[in-house]
């Protein structure tokens, strides 16, 4: 059973040439359809996110800053990153789009849902809009469910680290955020030796990788440093940043992956939780709108255990050596921060 | 209520030459006018006619129904600080738009509100380009207005006038400021608009 959220209107969120486009939406719900569930893919109406909702995770000034802004026009916030005149309403819809997908989900104790709505989200911070997010959808989604007392994974394998997401939950011990991505690459965070704050040290986990990583490399990172994080950390749900600009065919990054390669990493992520019907996928990146379509397809599949043919995974990449150094790197910074707690 | 009533209330004659008649996109010949005090009754059943939802984002409040008190003060204009236009569909009312100027200054709280059955249509900033004209030619330069964070509608009605609007967001309140100075984009969205709701030349004051 699949649970995807109605339609999101995000036609007003454009901007003539930009990469992060409506079509992207339109290649991802092509993607969904190409499953052809029938009756196992269930949609769910979406509400607007409610102020208190976005205010768990980002500040009242923020929202009212955007809010305006987008009001008096739109325009460009910053280099990467523009509003329209819509885009307060669309944001707050992809917002409260992974809500309501999150909330059937409980409602019905079965199923993986999949949340596809822009503007994305995993840069936005607190109270800044980056990235060409807005709103950070899967932080919203998160806060709403450790509000309840979940213990959230929060796997972002976007090709771009999820600076926003890191920095919300930065201090949360009830977050467990995990994040594989191309460095040196836009944000410019995610070191290896970011481990999350004093309250929640261990529990922000980064694997950077170097341009032309392939499949077998990001798995074995999950594998060797990620896993065993997650087991100790035994989350009741798990949001995935499904970004699908890691995909070789991505023109805004260099990592090597092929679609087959998100269906294995969603296998993984898929055997995570602790019970059925609480892992949602959050669409974020990936502007190659062949290369996104066939990853939300290979991706939901695996995750729904339909059978397929994917593209073959990859392997051969350089990053083995990244992944060592980063795992050596992370057990140092983490004996660092508990022995000046002591 | 008759004329002389309205007379003592208003500073200026009633402005009949303001009158126009209007036809929306889809065919329906509106007329549009100055309010005048024997709307009374016609406020009042417009009023009845609207959507919780609309009186929300209007009133702030539920607000089932108008006070007596109320329809006196919407219908009895001084068409000098205090202004209001009607937009008629034949004996019925479907819009009212009016501004009121802030004490001693040049600056004018703006509100109008469509019936739900012909929102979308233009209305809205049909009626926001005659009050802005009028409030100009009576020495207002600003306008201001309070709605709801959620009320894309009238926010969109401001955008789309093409005046500068600078907005400031608080506690789900959103509050609009424009400069209502003609500008060559707010002329611009005006000739855009002639093809969406078109104005006849000839106003009724002209037959007069």
């Amino acid at each position: 059973m699949l649970v995807v959220n109605g339609p999101v209107d995000d036609a007003g969120h454009e901007e003539s040439g930009h990469p992060e486009r409506p079509d992207r939406l339109s290649a991802a719900l092509a993607g969904v359809a190409d499953l052809h569930l029938g009756d196992d893919l269930v949609e769910v109406e979406v509400r607007s996110a409610t102020r208190a909702q976005l205010a768990r995770v980002h500040e009242t000034s923020y929202l009212d800053e955007l809010g305006a802004f987008c009001y008096e026009g739109g325009g460009d916030i910053d280099q990467d990153t523009y509003a329209t005149f819509d885009s307060w309403r669309i944001a707050q819809s992809a917002a409260g789009a992974g809500l309501a997908v999150i909330d059937e989900l409980r409602r019905r104790g079965d199923g993986v849902g999949f949340v596809a709505a822009r503007p994305p989200g995993h840069h936005a911070t607190r109270d800044r809009a980056m990235g060409f997010c807005l709103l950070n959808n899967v932080a919203v989604a998160a806060a709403e469910l450790t509000a309840s007392g979940e213990r959230v994974l929060i796997v972002d394998w976007d090709v771009h680290h999820g600076n926003g997401t890191q920095s919300i939950f930065w201090n949360d011990p009830h977050v467990l955020y995990v994040s594989t991505h191309q460095w040196p690459l836009f944000p410019g965070s995610g070191g290896a030796r970011e481990i999350g704050g004093f309250d929640a040290l261990g529990r922000t986990i980064n694997i950077p990788l170097p341009a032309g990583a392939t499949g077998d490399v990001i798995e074995r990172a999950y594998e060797e440093i990620a896993a065993p994080v997650v087991a100790d950390f035994s989350p009741t749900w798990t949001l995935v940043s499904a970004g699908f600009d890691a995909h070789r065919e991505d023109p805004m990054a260099d990592l090597a992956l092929s679609s087959g390669d998100f269906a294995a990493l969603a296998r993984s992520v898929a055997r995570t939780p602790a019970s059925p019907g609480r892992l949602a996928l959050f669409l974020e990146g990936g502007y190659d709108l062949a290369a996104l379509r066939e990853s939300v397809t290979a991706t939901l599949a695996a995750t729904l255990g339909v059978e397929r043919h994917d593209e073959e995974r990859t392997s051969g990449g350089p990053g083995a050596d990244e992944v060592q150094r980063c795992a050596s790197e992370r057990a140092i910074a983490l004996r660092i921060a508990h022995e000046s707690l002591q | 209520m008759s004329k002389s009533d309205a007379d003592q209330w208003a500073r200026r004659p009633y402005p009949s030459e303001l009158s126009c008649d209007v036809v929306t996109e889809s065919g329906v010949f509106l007329h549009l006018r100055p309010i005048r005090p024997d709307d009374a009754q016609l406020l009042v059943r417009f009023h009845s006619g609207l959507s919780s939802d609309s009186i929300y984002r209007r009133y702030f409040s539920i607000h089932p129904e108008l006070s007596e008190a109320e329809v006196r003060h919407l219908t009895q204009v001084d068409y000098v600080d205090r202004f209001a236009f009607v937009v008629e569909d034949g004996s019925d009312l479907v819009g009212v738009g009016r501004f009121d100027r802030i004490p001693d200054t040049t600056e004018a709280e703006v509100a109008f509100i469509v019936a739900d059955r012909f929102q979308h249509q233009g209305i809205g900033l049909l009626l926001l380009d005659h009050l802005a004209d009028e409030a100009w030619s009576l020495g207002i330069t600003t306008f201001t207005a309070e709605t709801q964070a959620d009320n894309r509608s009238m926010m969109g009605v401001f955008e789309a006038s093409g005046f500068p609007v600078k907005a400031r967001m608080e506690d789900e309140v959103i509050t609009a400021t424009f400069e209502i100075r003609p500008t060559d984009e707010s002329r611009a969205s005006r000739a855009r608009r002639k093809n969406r709701i078109q104005v006849s030349g000839r106003r009724r004051g002209d037959r007069a």
